[in-house]
């Protein structure tokens, strides 16, 4: 196979540092630090707020309360330029997330749409390259779940700022 | 701990067996009780919020449950609550083990004017107490044949069952098992907890169906068993709702505790 015959050194070098270099330069933009929130989401349980999907936390998470879909808002303070999407829920099914780079998080489009697998109750983590989406809202629809109540634990955007 | 749960529930039984009769019983106290058949065409959605609070430990339940005329409960005292038949049916509620669920409250009824909107959680109570409502969607499914192919529709994925037959009426009984084997069909073999209910107990004189007879098909199905009548002023008809309003928090709280854990 071609991967195995590895090309001489210095381009391999290159590509790591380069790669290197682009993960410091991203941001998480998915923290209450970067000054993002979530505008809106469809329960709401004093224990478990959808606040703790930001704040930096594997522990803490947003439960929903019933029924499907469940839907949250994520407003970035300004449109950002997205490189990767990671997830961590339990008992999501249907996991549609959708952007918007208006001022208003009114039209939204599709990012990705993927189903999880089922790992009755355990973390699924899901990862999604999407290179340099840019958005100023994310939507994320949870359409169904494998349980009749799901949680989210930790929403990560990395990226760019937008130029 | 000031929460909103919103359930989704079937209510499934042959045609006339006084479904929707019992729904409109339990939201406008019989105000539209039905005095000739008229059937569901389809499915017909209700929306009941039942509100509890979480209580130290389980009272006795007083033996009225006042249900206002609004969806919401208007009396002002508290009505201590604890479920029906104490411990719970099997499904997804199995395994009483547990801080939440052994030392932590059952669900009560709250007698308390309901909040405007749709149950956000803020605007907590006056008197600082955690109010739990669980808003329970109701699916009221056409009994006939022809909206057999619609019903189906609306039942993959229900949270909670109320399987309904006319204690006048065997066939009605016997039909039970067969609503039941196609609410499994279509929830991919999934266990639904929920209540069994004979209905039209004033008919005592044409009573077909035994007590005994509709225990055993509930105990032998993890249903919760209720005999009522949706005749005004009614018997017995709010109890299956709270029961199954208590059950979805007792799920709810059981989840957040497997989620927790595992
Ligand atoms: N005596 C008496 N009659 C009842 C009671 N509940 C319902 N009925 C009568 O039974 C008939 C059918 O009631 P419905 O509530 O419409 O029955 P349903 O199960 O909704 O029927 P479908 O919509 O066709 O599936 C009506 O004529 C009601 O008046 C009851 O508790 N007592
Ligand atoms: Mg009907």
């Amino acid at each position: 196979m071609v991967d195995d015959i590895a090309p001489p050194g210095p381009s391999i070098t290159l590509g790591a540092l380069a790669m290197a270099m682009a993960a410091t330069a991203m941001t998480e933009f998915a923290s209450a630090k970067e000054g993002s929130a979530v505008i809106m989401a469809t329960s709401a349980d004093d224990n478990h707020p959808v606040e703790h999907i930001l704040d930096g936390l594997e522990e803490t998470f947003w439960a929903t309360t019933g029924l499907y879909p469940q839907v949250f808002i994520l407003a970035f303070p300004r449109a950002v330029s997205l490189s990767t999407i990671r997830t961590l829920t339990r008992n999501v099914r249907k996991l549609l997330v959708e952007r918007t780079e208006e001022s208003m998080p009114m039209k939204f489009e599709k990012v990705f749409e993927v189903e999880l697998s089922d790992r009755s109750n355990r973390l699924q983590a899901e990862v999604q390259q999407v290179n340099n989406t840019k958005a100023h809202f994310l939507r994320i629809t949870i359409k169904s779940g494998w349980d009749d109540f799901c949680t989210v634990h930790r929403l990560s955007c990395e990226g760019w700022p937008s130029s | 701990m000031g929460v909103t749960l919103r359930c989704k529930v079937v209510a499934l039984g042959d045609a006339g067996v006084g479904k929707t009769s019992l729904v409109d019983m339990l939201n406008a106290k019989g105000a539209s009780f039905p005095k000739n058949y008229k059937m569901t065409a389809g499915v017909s959605l209700v929306v009941v919020p039942i509100p509890l609070t979480i209580s130290g430990a389980s009272k006795l339940m007083s033996t009225t449950m006042m249900m206002s005329k609004s969806p919401g409960l208007s009396s002002d005292e508290d009505e201590p609550f604890s479920p029906l038949g104490g411990g719970g049916g099997g499904g997804i509620l199995g395994g009483g083990e547990g801080r939440l669920t052994r030392g932590g409250g059952e669900g009560r009824l709250v007698g308390r004017r309901r909040r405007g909107g749709g149950g956000g959680g803020d605007g907590d109570d006056e008197d600082g107490k955690d109010p739990v409502i669980v808003e329970l969607y109701i699916f009221d499914v056409g009994g006939q044949e022809i909206f057999r192919e619609l019903a189906i529709k609306y039942l993959d994925n229900a949270s909670m069952v109320l399987l309904i037959y006319d204690t006048t009426n065997i066939k009605s009984f016997e039909n039970c098992d067969k609503w039941l084997q196609l609410l499994k069909k279509c929830r991919g073999d999934r266990v639904t907890p929920g209540a069994l209910i004979g209905a039209k107990i004033d008919l005592t004189e044409r009573r077909h169906v035994s007590y005994d007879q509709g225990l055993e098909f509930a105990q032998s199905n993890g249903l919760e068993f209720f005999e009522c009548s949706s005749l005004p002023p009614g018997m017995g008809v709010e109890q299956p709702f709270l029961h199954i309003a208590n059950q979805f928090y007792r799920a709810y709280q059981n989840a957040i505790l497997r989620m927790s854990r595992s």
